[in-house]
This record gives structure tokens, C-alpha cells and sequence, in this order.
């Protein structure tokens, strides 16, 4: 009796599944062919929506809803409205193949924006191959992504890219000798190295190289190791806590020198835990509301009329990413994905909220950094 | 012929769930809406081998694991760094070329995994509940934490990418389905051995030890090797899982192996039924494909933390409606279904070979035994001796040291000094498994039957010494086991016969009356073919006609061949049935000899009367 009601209860299960399932076909069926009978244009969204690092992928996705919105106002991309299919991928790996088919299988879907974690991507990226449809990735940063897939572009700047611009920026405002400190992670050591580089290339000299741990206190020894060697600038590859205080360290050791931070250290905290010793300071950034180019503060009265609050670097890049894919399929002339992707490719110079668009031949952006000082308490754009 | 085919169809009938699923599993990628919800159903495989894995521990076992991903790292990782660190980047291989690399990583996972279960399992085999789980706990994030920061062989937070696809030769097996039908074959094998494994002595020993560990070793079971093993096999479970999941992946970082997912495999665990065969299986797929189906909700494509929240909900209901999980099939401990004819009578001539010790030779000796409980000295100094073919008597008020006794000899506790000496060996300072398995069983004075079989499993586990063998051999089911199991559940359905407790052989022992249980605990002791048999208090709880039965029944053993030692409250019976008794009072023998010696002895009528007597 036991037995047959469990094997009566099981089945009863199997079939409850596979009932969901085939309502779920047919809504996902009818939604594909909708798209393309009204001419809709659906793009797909895939990002870490909850958990602990949802704020990534929730801040592109204001970025995406704000670009679709204006997108659709303007009449959408060649007369077609453009919507969204979202989906969660709970930052992790494990999801990445299934979020792919997904979109894959959706054949209303030109084009696939997001990305909070280069893992997720890195194992989505074999499906996106087999069906060939282009994303274009906003947060993602890993070095694993360049040239991954052909399908794969990201309007985000690569670590390497931003670490290399910094070196040519320093050394092109006349200084010849840096010491280095770095955060002991893929980040810091990631960013340093391409800033020592570059800044080598350029006929710098990098007096000294340290690593120091994130959530480091005492930063004297190594700030006076530093400046043993006479350098001309100090450059920190780190996050803004760790840099307002071996930046304190520092005018506290009498030393003047000019510092040069990254990306990591842009955050209001790094002034308010810094103060008068950050006064002065150059970092480097994607996108900032002070850049001040006329597209951008378009963008950014538009979002903060939309949300009532600024946009992050985040948003910025997530509109950048969406109007670059419409652009792609204005070109390309069709939402066919190879050909969606070959116009992704050949895109030069899309002005962007973040600056111009390009990108290489391994799907990583090209284009110029925003480079920031502190000036007064607030990062404005550094002079040249 | 009638007899076949009642005997055919319950075997077709268990064969029924397991060959639906099978038709349903290798129809499901041309019933599924689009190639999106193959690589659900291939995830959800992935799931369903994991937790039946995990199962083996917390279910099967009883045993927590809250770092059981570990085993999972440790198998993705070992085909990756064999496979792209190794052979690709060092020894230059072409990736598309090291499909035969395949079987040889399983293997290596297979060895590591289970070499990381061992040493997990060795030192947790002391603690229990709260320790075990921190140390469990600690051990997963060790695991984790060398993922993350040796670099160079893990690549760190990055990872390993490209790993190559399944593949047969130039054959790809990159397609969702093909993904699928390759890690649909790993979880059929894995589920077949592992029914075979659980239908076993191995399966056997493992409900035993959660059920009641110090029973289990009074049967002859190794209690400790034995939670080692369901460590070591879940463990190796995760580990092959881990290859697949590398290959089908083709890039691992540990992103993919978060704390969070020991829970999550941990309430797919709880949530399909633990210690359940099928519950595992129900548990991950309901999980994977509702969490995958809750994606396409509107609410959630507008809200994401809803799908979160919902499948919390879900679980909260399921575990407050169906508190022992969605599944509660019990688990099939045996496949044999017994003898379903009567068995004759069991004759002295079948009881075994002849003992080589003649009648009236000492065959238990007990000499100047004495226990100290701290300052408390339980037992003095005893000595006595029980000899072929008598029934003896062990009596004496409460607190006499009785049961210490009974607990030293059946090697539950050692003794503090002393010896005792059975058929010529030694035998105090033996585990109480090794105990049994020189031939001295014993009862318990509270009834301690394994609640959750049947009375024939509870006899099987009694026959644990002679079935025992080679996991691997259990896991292909070779025929000589399955001829030696079915030997034993006829032994066992004669045991029971002769016990009187035949009629109720299918059921579960929860369900049985208070005389039943106590006469399936000595079958069950029976079947250990115990040369002494130590009964404590048999008629506690028994009427008047159910101890003349017993009586009767103890009466039997002896002629059977088998000497018992019996400890009983009740003089009527102590006294019909002993041929002789031994008398102890405060943990020092008073008197032995005959019931009518003892009956007339001063010193026992001083003991149980008071010195006025």
C-alpha cells in the first residue's frame, strides 16, 4: 500500500513537472514568436540579482532600463521596440551555462548585456559560442575574457588596459621615478604590473615594488622603504581604504611627492578617511559625473530624473553597453546574431557616456580613461 | 509454479519506479520545451549524485558533513590540473586530442576523493553531533581556502579555464543533450552501486550504526571502519561528480563551489527524505527545475530577490507538512524477499558443525574480574565459570553488578582487572564486535531492536560477520553475494521459526508487540551463530504465559547447542530453567551451585532477605 502510493505520488510529481514544463514552452514559444511578429527586439540581461553582490548587477541593470526606455521613446532600434529578458544568475558558474541556452534558445534575443562575475561568463561562454550570440559585458574584468570567445565584447576596461593608461599618464606629466605599492590580490598585483610596465616603456623607473595586504593598518615600514629610494610619485594599485592611509602615512613622514592612484580608490570614503592627505591625488575612472562631456551629464540628468539618485560607473557602462548593441544592430542592418557580432566588432568610436567605444580584436574596450583629482574634497577632472 | 510468480511479482514491482524514471530520464531531452531545459536536467543530474552521496552520510549513516562540497572540489580540480595544467600546459598535448585522459582522471579522482574522506573521517570518528559538524565545517573551507590561494596550481580566484568537452575521439559530446546522456549514465551508475552497496551488509551496517551503534557492534560490526567507508564512498561519489561537472563546465573556479552549496546540497538532502533511496533524487530535481522555472515569472523578472524568498517559503511548508522529507519509501536494506514457505523445524543435527568441547567442560571462565567506576567499585573480584551445555543463572539484588558484568564480558566496558577466558582465548580487553564475532552474543535489558527495518533486516544485520565482503563486489552485485545473502534470510527465516516470530518476519520491528520484539532480539543474537548466548532480563514486562514460553524457548537454545548465560529478576523462571547459579551481591560472588543449593544457601537468603532472615 506504502509502495503504491509513493509510486503513485512520484509519478503524480513527474507529471506536475513535465505539465510546468510544457507551460512554460508554450509562454516561452509564444513569447518568441510575438517578438518577431511584432517586430519586437528582445535583448537578454544575465547578472548576480541577489545575494551579497547583487548591487553590480542591479545598478546595470537602472543603466539597461534607462537605455531601453530612450531606445523605445526614439521609436526603438530601425522601428522595432526593444525589451528585456532578465535573468538571475545568482553569481554562480553553475548557472552560467543554463542562463546561455537560455538566451540561445530565445530566438527573439539579438544580443546579451551584464555580467557581475567573469566566472559566471567564462563558463557561459561555450554556449554562447555554439549559437553565436554576441554579448556585450559592463562589469566583468577578468584577463581570462580577453579574446575567450568571438562573440565575447566588454565595454568595460580591462585591469591590464586601466593599469597601462596610468603608466603612460604619469609619465607623460613629467615623472620619471615611482615607487609602487599594491594590494596583494589579482586586482592590485593585476593593475601594478601593467602600470610598471607601461610606465617603463615610457623611460620611467620604478624605484620599488611592495605588496600589501587588504585590511593592512600600519603602513610605515613600507612607506618609508618607498621613499629610501627618492622617488618622484608614489602609486598605490589598491582600494580607497588602504590608500587614504598610506596616503596619511606618507604626509606624515614630511614627504610631499605626488600620489597616483586607480579606479579602486574613486569612492567619496577615500576623502572622508583621507582628508587634506588625499587633497591632490590622481585616480582614474571609466565613467565620473565630473568628466562633464555634454553626453554625460545628458545621461546623467536623465538617470537622476529616472531614479532620483546619481548613476554609478556601473549604470554608465550598462547604458553604454546597451546603445552599443542597438548601434551593432542599426548596422548590421538585422538582429541575425553573426551578424550582430561582426558589427560589434567593426564598431570605432561610438561616443559613449563613458567616453568613445572600440573594441580590440579580443572583445576588450579601447578607448580613454577619465583621469580625477582631488581637489577641495571631490574628485573633478584632472587638469592636463 | 505458484510460488514463482509470487515471488516474480514483487521483484517486478520494485523494478517499477526505478524502469519509469529510466524511460523518463533517457526520453526527457525530446520532452523538454528547448535545449535550456536540458542543461537544467543535466545540472539537476549533477544535484542528484551530489546528494545522493551526502545521503550515504547523513541519512544512511547518521553522520553530519557540512564541508561535503570539499569532495566535489577535490574531484573538478584533480581532471583540470591533470588534464589543462599538466598535460596541456606543460606537456603541450592538444586539448581536442585527451578525451582518453577521461577514465583516468575519474580514477585519480576516485582514489583522492576518497583518500580526502579518510582523512576527514579519521579523526571525526570520536565526535558527535556539534563537534563533528564544526569539524566537518572546517575541514570544507581548508579545501575551499587551497582552491583559492594556491595559485599556481589552481589558478587561483581565475580558475581553469578550458578544460576540454566529453568527447569520444574526434567525437564531441558538446551538445546539451550529449552533455546530458553522458552525466545521465554517471548517475545511473552511481545509483545502481550504490543500491547494491545499501541492499548489503555495508548498507545494513550503516542504518545499524545510526540506529543504535553500540547494538550494531554487539552484531559483529566494525562500528568505527564502518563510518569510515560511508565517508570514504561518499566522498568518492562527490569526487567522480566532480570530474563531470569540470568537463561539463569546461571551466572551474571557486565561485562554483560556494559554503552556501553544502547547504544547499544538505536541505536537497533533508528535503527529498534522508536516509531514503529516492529522496535525494526527488529533492534535487524538484529543486533544480523550480528554480529554473521560477526564473520565466514576471514577478521575478521584476523583483529577482522574490525567486529567493519563494523557494525558502517552499521549503519552510514542504518541511513543516512532510517533516521526514518528500519521499518516505523505505530503504530496500535486502533484495532478497526471504523464503515465503514455512520452514521446518529446526533439528539439533542442522545446528552446526559438532563442538569439539565435550559436555560439562568450562567454556567461559571468568577469573577475579573487578571494574572500577572512578572511586566506585562496581565489581570486586570475579570469578566463575559457565560450561557446555547449561543454562546458568545469574542472580543477585539490584545493584550486585549484574549488568556490569554482562557489559564486561560482552566487551561493552573492559574490565579494570582480571581475566576471562572463552574456548581458550582471551577476551577481555576486545572490542564488543570482536567479542561477538568469537561467539558471545548478548541481549539488551531495555529491548534494542533496529526500529526502522524489518524484523528479516534486523536478522541480517545478526549475520553481518559471514555476509560481509569487498564494497566494490556489493556495488557490481556479484551472484555469489546475492547466493549467500539469500542463504542467510533462509537461515534467518528458520531462526525465526524456532524463535517463534516467523509470522512477523516483513514487519517493521516499531510494529511489533512487546513479546515479539523481545523474541526477535534473541533470534537476532541467533544469528550471529553465537556459541554463548547472554540474555539480560528476557521476561522484564512479560506475563505469566509469555515467560513459560520464553522459558521454554531458553530451554531450547541450550539443547540447540547453544550455552546461555541469564540474568532474570523473575526466581520462577531463573530458577526452572538454570542448571546452575551463580549469586552476586556488591560486586563479589556469594554463592553458586545448583537452584536448589542456592535456594538453601544462608548467605543469598541474608543478600535478598536482610541478615534477620
Amino acid at each position: 500500500m506504502i509502495r503504491r502510493t509513493t509510486t503513485a505520488a512520484s509519478l503524480a510529481a513527474v507529471a506536475a513537472l513535465s505539465l510546468t514544463l510544457a507551460a512554460c514552452s508554450s509562454s516561452a514559444s509564444s513569447d518568441s514568436g510575438s517578438g518577431d511578429a511584432e517586430g519586437e527586439i528582445a535583448l537578454g540581461y544575465t547578472a548576480t540579482l541577489t545575494g551579497d553582490f547583487a548591487s553590480y548587477g542591479l545598478e546595470m541593470r537602472e543603466g539597461v532600463d534607462l537605455a531601453v526606455e530612450e531606445l523605445n521613446d526614439e521609436g526603438g532600434i530601425d522601428g522595432r521596440q526593444v525589451k528585456i529578458v532578465s535573468a538571475d544568475d545568482e553569481g554562480s558558474p553553475a548557472n552560467g551555462p543554463v542562463v546561455a541556452q537560455q538566451f540561445c534558445d530565445d530566438t527573439a534575443i539579438a544580443a546579451v548585456l551584464g555580467y557581475s562575475f567573469s566566472s559566471v561568463a567564462l563558463s557561459a561562454l561555450p554556449v554562447y559560442d555554439s549559437c553565436g550570440l554576441p554579448i556585450v559585458a559592463s562589469a566583468v574584468t577578468s584577463p581570462e575574457l580577453t579574446g575567450a570567445s568571438d562573440v565575447f565584447f566588454r565595454d568595460v576596461f580591462t585591469d591590464a588596459y586601466q593599469g597601462a593608461e596610468m603608466g603612460a599618464h604619469v609619465a607623460d606629466g613629467g615623472v620619471e621615478k615611482v615607487a609602487v605599492l599594491y594590494q596583494q590580490d589579482d586586482y592590485g598585483q593585476g593593475v601594478s604590473e601593467a602600470f610598471s610596465t607601461a610606465f617603463e616603456e615610457a623611460g620611467g623607473e620604478v624605484t620599488s615594488s611592495q605588496a600589501y595586504q587588504l585590511g593592512a593598518v600600519d603602513f610605515g615600514t613600507i612607506v618609508n622603504t618607498a621613499l629610501a629610494d627618492e622617488p618622484d610619485a608614489i602609486f598605490i594599485g589598491g582600494f580607497y581604504t588602504e590608500a587614504a592611509k598610506i596616503a596619511t602615512q606618507l604626509r606624515t613622514s614630511g614627504s610631499d611627492l605626488p600620489i597616483y592612484g586607480t579606479d579602486g580608490a574613486v569612492s567619496p570614503d577615500l576623502v572622508s578617511l583621507g582628508g587634506d592627505a588625499v587633497e591632490g591625488m590622481t585616480v582614474y575612472s571609466a565613467f565620473s559625473a565630473a568628466a562633464g562631456t555634454d553626453a554625460s551629464s545628458a545621461f546623467i540628468d536623465a538617470f537622476t530624473a529616472k531614479f532620483d539618485k546619481e548613476p554609478s560607473s556601473w549604470a554608465a557602462l550598462a547604458y553604454d553597453a546597451t546603445m552599443v548593441v542597438a548601434e551593432a544592430i542599426t548596422e548590421a542592418g538585422s538582429t541575425d546574431r553573426a551578424a550582430v557580432a561582426e558589427a560589434l566588432a567593426s564598431i570605432e568610436g561610438f561616443g559613449g557616456v563613458t567616453g568613445d567605444i572600440t573594441f580590440d580584436d579580443g572583445g576588450d574596450r579601447l578607448g580613454e580613461l577619465i583621469f580625477l583629482q582631488v581637489d577641495g574634497g571631490e574628485f573633478v577632472a584632472a587638469a592636463e | 509454479m505458484i510460488v514463482k510468480s509470487s515471488r516474480a511479482l514483487p521483484r517486478l514491482t520494485r523494478l517499477a519506479i526505478p524502469a519509469v524514471l529510466a524511460i523518463v530520464a533517457v526520453l526527457l531531452p525530446f520532452i523538454l520545451p528547448g535545449d535550456r531545459w536540458v542543461r537544467v536536467a543535466a545540472l539537476a543530474l549533477i544535484y542528484i549524485a551530489l546528494a545522493s552521496g551526502l545521503n550515504i552520510l547523513v541519512g544512511l549513516t547518521g553522520l553530519l558533513d557540512l564541508g561535503f562540497i570539499a569532495f566535489f572540489i577535490v574531484g573538478a580540480y584533480t581532471t583540470a590540473i591533470l588534464t589543462v595544467q599538466l598535460f596541456v600546459n606543460q606537456l603541450g598535448f592538444d586539448p581536442d586530442t585527451l578525451w582518453w585522459l577521461f577514465p583516468i582522471s575519474l580514477v585519480g579522482a576516485l582514489v583522492l576523493a576518497g583518500i580526502a574522506g579518510c582523512i576527514l573521517g579519521y579523526p571525526t570518528l570520536r565526535a558527535r553531533g556539534d563537534y563533528l559538524a564544526i569539524m566537518t565545517l572546517a575541514f570544507g573551507e581548508i579545501v575551499r581556502l587551497v582552491s583559492i590561494n594556491w595559485i599556481g596550481l589552481t589558478g587561483g580566484s581565475v580558475g581553469i579555464r578550458g578544460i576540454p568537452p566529453f568527447a569520444i575521439g574526434d567525437l564531441e559530446l558538446t551538445s546539451p543533450s550529449a552533455n546530458y546522456y553522458v552525466v545521465l549514465v554517471m548517475v545511473v551508475v552511481i545509483l545502481v552501486a550504490l543500491a547494491g552497496v545499501v541492499a548489503s551488509p555495508v548498507g545494513r551496517a550503516w542504518v545499524a550504526i545510526r540506529e543504535d551503534e553500540l547494538v550494531a557492534s554487539s552484531m559483529g560490526i566494525r562500528t568505527r571502519r564502518y563510518k569510515l567507508l560511508a565517508y570514504v564512498c561518499g566522498a568518492s561519489i562527490a569526487g567522480v561528480t566532480g570530474v563531470f561537472f569540470a568537463h561539463m563546465q569546461q571551466f572551474i573556479n571557486p565561485d562554483s563551489f560556494t559554503l552556501e552549496d553544502n547547504f544547499i546540497v544538505l536541505s536537497l538532502v533533508i528535503l527529498g527524505g534522508a536516509g531514503t533511496f529516492w529522496g535525494p533524487v526527488v529533492g534535487a530535481t524538484l529543486w533544480i527545475f523550480f528554480q529554473a522555472i521560477a526564473r520565466d515569472w514576471t514577478i521575478v523578472q521584476e523583483h529577482p530577490e522574490f525567486r529567493t524568498g519563494f523557494l525558502a517559503l517552499i521549503v519552510v511548508v514542504l518541511m513543516i507538512v512532510r517533516p521526514g522529507g518528500i519521499v518516505s519509501r523505505k530503504l530496500k536494506l535486502t533484495r532478497s524477499g526471504g523464503d515465503p514457505e514455512r520452514p521446518a523445524p529446526r533439528t539439533a543435527a542442522e545446528v552446526g558443525e559438532p563442538d569439539p568441547v565435550e559436555a560439562g567442560a568450562p567454556v567461559l571462565v571468568v577469573d577475579a574480574v573487578g571494574r572500577t567506576f572512578g572511586g566506585l567499585t562496581a565489581l570486586g573480584s570475579v570469578s566463575f565459570e559457565v560450561r557446555r551445555g547449561e543454562i546458568l543463572g545469574l542472580m543477585g539484588p539490584n545493584g550486585a553488578g549484574k549488568s556490569t558484568l554482562l557489559n564486561v564480558l560482552s566487551g561493552v566496558t573492559k574490565p579494570s582487572r582480571g581475566s576471562i577466558t572463552f574456548r581458550g582465548d582471551r577476551i577481555d580487553g576486545l572490542d564488543s564486535d570482536r567479542v561477538s564475532v568469537k561467539g558471545v552474543a548478548r541481549t539488551f535489558q531495555t529491548v534494542r531492536l533496529f526500529w526502522q527495518m524489518t524484523v528479516l533486516e534486523n536478522l541480517l544485520v545478526g549475520a553481518h560477520e559471514r555476509l560481509r565482503g569487498w564494497v566494490p563486489a556489493f556495488a557490481l552485485r556479484l551472484p555469489r553475494h546475492r547466493h549467500d545473502e539469500a542463504r542467510a534470510l533462509t537461515e534467518a527465516g528458520s531462526v525465526l521459526e524456532f524463535a517463534g516470530v516467523w509470522d512477523e518476519r516483513t514487519r517493521r520491528t516499531s510494529t511489533l508487540s512487546y513479546d515479539s520484539q523481545r523474541r526477535v532480539e534473541i533470534a537476532r543474537a541467533l544469528m550471529t551463530r553465537p556459541k554463548l548466548l547472554l540474555l539480560d532480563e528476557p521476561a522484564a514486562g512479560m506475563n505469566e504465559s509469555e515467560t513459560k514460553a520464553l522459558a521454554s524457548l531458553i530451554t531450547a537454545i541450550r539443547d540447540s547447542g547453544t550455552d546461555v548465560v541469564l540474568i532474570e529478576h523473575d526466581m520462577d523462571l531463573l530458577m526452572s530453567v538454570s542448571d546452575r547459579i551463580v549469586v552476586l551481591d556488591h560486586g563479589e560472588v556469594i554463592a553458586t551451585g545448583t537452584p536448589d543449593e542456592v535456594r538453601r544457601n544462608p548467605a543469598v537468603l541474608e543478600a535478598y532477605l536482610g541478615s534477620d532472615a
